[in-house]
């Protein structure tokens, strides 16, 4: 018997393998690849070619093209010196205020996608709180100039959590050695710091640059003239009724979006220098000059503070009856979020959130369970196909969507799969945001996973079945325990992430299925700001919320990480 | 034990495992057709270097890996691709893989819980095992309160209170300092002999398979060198290699003038010897004198057939003095047991050779 049948005699044999392994695939299948496919037949069909032709013929197009590649550069730029600002500040100055700095900038993660465009222009726009009232300017606060703020403020977290591990792992040795052989901190810093974090730096520039590109909610609230390729596919589907159109312009956002998310991916797991999960070695030596200190604090204080005066104008900005013309108080905006007409919305998205997310953090560790510690044949596509979600825009993946389930899937006239998007789809079109829900988390849940399962020995696993457990029985008391923490966290990730995602639902949002996000922007869109506020401020607290709830019964202590802290 | 396992026997026929390697052209041999009957009850080692292949047949055994080809029997009924949670051989790993998030109790009752035994007969069976291994009353411990060689037991007492045909040892004292080992592996082997139970013992350390084992299987490159008794591995090595890596050896050139019967006729160190025959070597055939250290005898430069050589290098011991002697142009290592005076580097002496002791090997690299 040749070991490749014994490999695949293993596996029958076992349920839980092949049993997990085919409920990954139909998952990704359904909620990634199908889409994905369809969205690719049609731009790649005969109308579609003549379409590529058309588009790209056009002068706007190539406008069009330059402002989502300006903009992303931008936002990169922006957000990865705040990012790196931030954490620098974290590892290596002594600052007051430290830990709330820190929260501070940990803020925009869990904000709906036009709270903070919101709060900017009612700062800082027409009309603005601060531009008009303080200045009396008109300022015109929509287009690249606050695309690139908001974006950047809204992103740069990530890159910030990145940043700050590495520079966490940096061992302080290297700094000494260097300060030893006789360098100045400056040249230190310029020497040794900054070319060891460049595949840090250039992972979270990438990062911003797909996050900027892929977002569609701040180009349709802060865009104004200036028109980027999300919001464009948003026009010619939404306003023009034009799929072909669509599916093409998502060919040109998917493309260059893959590629950089590819480049960071490798950048960061292969060209890096840095163990993120490394222990420090010891006390990183901390920046001595009174002048640095206090300028980098003035610098990362007034972020601070820009960040705080937006979200406290989203707070107020809910409780106030116009802003920008009327600053009376008023209850009117969570009345109607909270018990009329919005609470449709806040209702349908917490269950549709709720499904999601155990979906999400379940099958993703499930696939980071089969990739690290299983060897089957696909087991890299599985793993490339799990990223997907994370790595195509969500309005690109939205267009796959309305493609793939916009009529029932039928072989040789038996119904496969019912028609799943649309009001007249299964559940009213609920089944199909769920998956779009779970299908976008998902890949938090699998780099959560796989990071944690690379720290636990499969020793332990081997130990198991050694003493008589199937691998059934094995991952639900042996691995599940000791990943629960990232698990927890995955799932914390996929309740957040579904409750403020917006391009990858906005076409498939039903008179049944009112969601949140898309409310907020049709309130915003009708100038009706107050009732907007007072959706993000639920939105904000049922997020919240749930991350407490989920603490309180998953719990985040384990053995493992008892013994690591025992240990270290 | 309450009822003693009958103990298994395991026989592996031409096992072959190889390996997908990225760096090589085609797959890597990590065990090259390994033929080997344990019986019941015996206590074998595999002994090698480290990538002799000897771990990857443990996981051979307790079904982490399965062989590209060749058979693997327990009882005589083909285990080869039986999944290892089926296979009634428990093992000790090196690291313990004791569960970090389950306590003492639980780490020991986890194999017991699967067979759906009775709450109270899973208690009274651990309690046993815990008074077998001296760690009654830690068994709401944490395995991270335990310390290096309570977390041994641990390891040990889960897989024991299996009541396995067979114990599989994966180097299970290389994490322990060097005096809990020796009292470990004394344990360890009167556990054994008391359950009667067949036990596979992997480790790279000959003290540990000396002292351990009923019958010593030393392998290299994949291969099974020799198998026998601790005492004829040491004084019969079969291979240059085996008489290298158990104990130390000198090794002269020479070349076999005559055989005569079971014997031959070398010269070495300027002396004509007669030592015992081997079968690989005709007349003629290039071979190596085996000398192991205690073949050897310093006596003064003026006795009677005594080499006469001259002290190179010399290091006092206390117990023992050890010295490289060159005896014409071969260096030779030489201890002295009862180190009564110390010579010094540059003296002359005499040695005198045991010609029982002295063994003819074929040339082959030493390991």
């Amino acid at each position: 018997m040749s070991s490749h049948l014994r490999t695949v005699r293993q596996w029958l044999g076992d349920w839980t393998l092949s049993g997990g392994l085919v409920l990954a695939v139909i998952f990704l299948a359904l909620g990634i690849v199908w889409p994905l496919l369809r969205m690719l037949a049609l731009s790649l069909s005969p109308e579609g070619l003549a379409e590529f032709a058309v588009v790209l013929g056009r002068g706007t197009f190539q406008r069009i093209a330059i402002n989502t590649l300006v903009m992303g550069a931008a936002v990169a730029t922006l957000g990865t010196g705040l990012a790196f600002l931030f954490a620098f500040v974290q590892v290596w100055v002594n600052v007051p205020f430290k830990r709330l700095l820190h929260w501070i900038a940990l803020l925009p993660i869990i904000s709906p996608p036009f709270a903070v465009a919101l709060a900017v222009i009612s700062l800082f726009g027409r009309s603005g709180l601060i531009t008009y009232r303080l200045f009396g300017l008109r300022y015109d606060i929509y287009g690249l100039d606050g695309l690139t703020l908001v974006l950047s403020l809204s992103f740069f977290p990530a890159a910030y959590i990145g940043l700050l591990g590495m520079m966490r792992a940096l061992n302080p040795a290297l700094d000494e050695a260097a300060i030893n052989l006789g360098a100045s901190r400056w040249h230190v810093f310029r020497t040794v710091t900054v070319p060891i974090l460049v595949p840090g730096i250039l992972g979270s520039f990438l990062l911003l640059f797909v996050e900027a590109m892929a977002d569609l909610g701040n180009p349709l609230a802060l865009g104004g003239d200036f028109t980027v390729l999300a919001s464009r596919i948003y026009i010619a589907i939404i306003g023009e009724y034009d799929m072909i159109a669509g599916a093409v312009l998502s060919v040109n956002l998917l493309v260059p979006t893959l590629a950089l998310f590819l480049a960071q991916n490798y950048i960061v797991n292969r060209k890096s220098y840095v163990t993120v999960t490394g222990k420090p070695a010891g006390t990183p030596r901390l920046i001595s000059s009174p002048f640095a200190r206090w300028s980098l604090f003035a610098a990362v204080a007034s972020v601070a503070a820009l960040i705080v005066l937006i979200y406290g104008t989203v707070l107020v900005g809910a409780f106030t009856r116009l802003f920008g013309i009327d600053y009376s108080f008023t209850l009117d905006n969570f009345k109607f979020v909270l018990f009329g007409y919005g609470s449709q919305a806040m209702v349908t998205t917490v269950i549709l959130a709720g499904i999601a997310m155990p979906i999400a953090a379940l099958i993703g560790t499930l696939v980071a369970y089969l990739v690290t510690r299983k060897q089957f044949p696909g087991r890299n596509a599985l793993d490339f196909a799990s990223m997907l979600g994370l790595a195509v825009p969500g309005t690109v993946l939205g267009i796959g969507y309305v493609l793939a389930y916009n009529q029932p899937i039928e072989v040789a006239g038996i119904t496969l799969l019912p028609k799943l998007a649309g009001g007249a789809g299964l559940l009213g079109g609920a089944a199909v945001i769920v998956l779009s829900f779970a299908a976008r988390s998902m890949p938090a849940s699998v780099r959560n996973g796989t990071a944690t399962l690379q720290q636990i020995d499969p020793v332990l696993e081997e130990a198991s079945l050694n003493l008589g457990a199937d691998n059934g029985t094995t991952f639900r008391r042996i691995t599940l325990p000791l990943i629960r923490p990232a698990v927890l966290s995955g799932m914390i990730y996929a309740f957040a992430r579904s409750m403020t995602s917006l391009s990858s639902i906005i076409f498939l949002t039903t008179p049944y299925t009112k969601i949140m996000v898309a409310q907020i922007f049709t309130e915003a869109d009708a100038g009706r700001f107050g009732n907007a506020f007072a959706y993000c401020v639920i939105l904000i607290a049922i997020v919240l919320v749930a991350i407490a709830l989920l603490y309180r019964v998953i719990g985040s202590t384990t053995g493992a990480e008892r013994e690591a802290s025992l240990g270290g | 034990m309450s009822t003693a396992p009958r103990p298994g026997s395991l026989e592996l026929r031409n096992v072959i495992k190889e390996f997908a390697s990225p760096g090589h052209q085609g797959p890597v041999r990590a065990v090259d057709g390994v033929t080997l009957t344990i019986e019941p009850g015996e206590f074998i080692t595999l002994l090698g270097p480290s990538g002799c292949g000897k771990t990857t047949t443990l996981r051979m055994l307790a079904g982490f890996e399965f062989p590209t080809s060749g058979q693997i029997l327990l009882d005589g009924q083909d285990i080869t691709v039986v999944p290892p949670n089926q296979r009634q051989m428990t093992m000790v790993f090196q690291s313990y893989a004791l569960f970090p998030h389950l306590s003492v109790f639980e780490n020991i009752a986890y194999g017991l819980r699967l067979k759906h035994l009775r709450e109270s007969e899973v208690r009274e069976q651990v309690d046993i095992v815990l008074h077998l291994i001296n760690l009654t009353g830690m068994d709401a411990r944490s395995p991270h309160q335990l310390s290096g060689g309570q977390q041994q037991r641990v390891a040990l007492a889960r897989a024991l209170v299996m009541k396995p045909k067979v114990l599989l040892f994966d180097e299970p004292l290389s994490n322990l300092d060097a005096k809990l080992r020796l009292q470990m592996r004394m344990e360890l082997r009167r556990l054994q002999r008391r359950l009667g139970v067949t036990a596979v013992y992997v480790t790279h350390d000959q003290a540990e398979a000396m002292s351990l084992s009923d019958r010593i299987v030393v392998m290299r490159a994949g291969r099974v060198e020799q198998v026998g008794l601790p005492r004829e591995i040491y004084a019969e090595p079969q291979t240059a290699f085996v008489a290298d890596f158990i104990g130390r050896a000198n090794f002269v050139p020479t070349t076999v003038e005559a055989l005569e019967g079971d014997h031959a006729r070398v010269s070495a160190l300027g002396q004509t010897l007669t030592v015992p025959a081997h079968a690989g070597l005709g007349q003629g055939s290039e071979a190596y004198l085996v000398i192991r250290p205690d073949a050897l005898q310093i006596v003064p430069t003026t006795e009677s057939g005594a080499a006469p050589g001259e002290i190179v290098g010399a290091a006092y011991l206390g117990q023992t003095a050890e010295y490289d002697i060159e005896v014409g142009n071969q260096a030779l290592f030489v201890v002295d047991y009862t180190p009564s005076q110390v010579h010094a580097e540059g003296a002359a002496v005499g040695l005198r050779l045991n010609q029982t002791q002295l063994r003819l090997l074929p040339r082959q690299d030493p390991a």
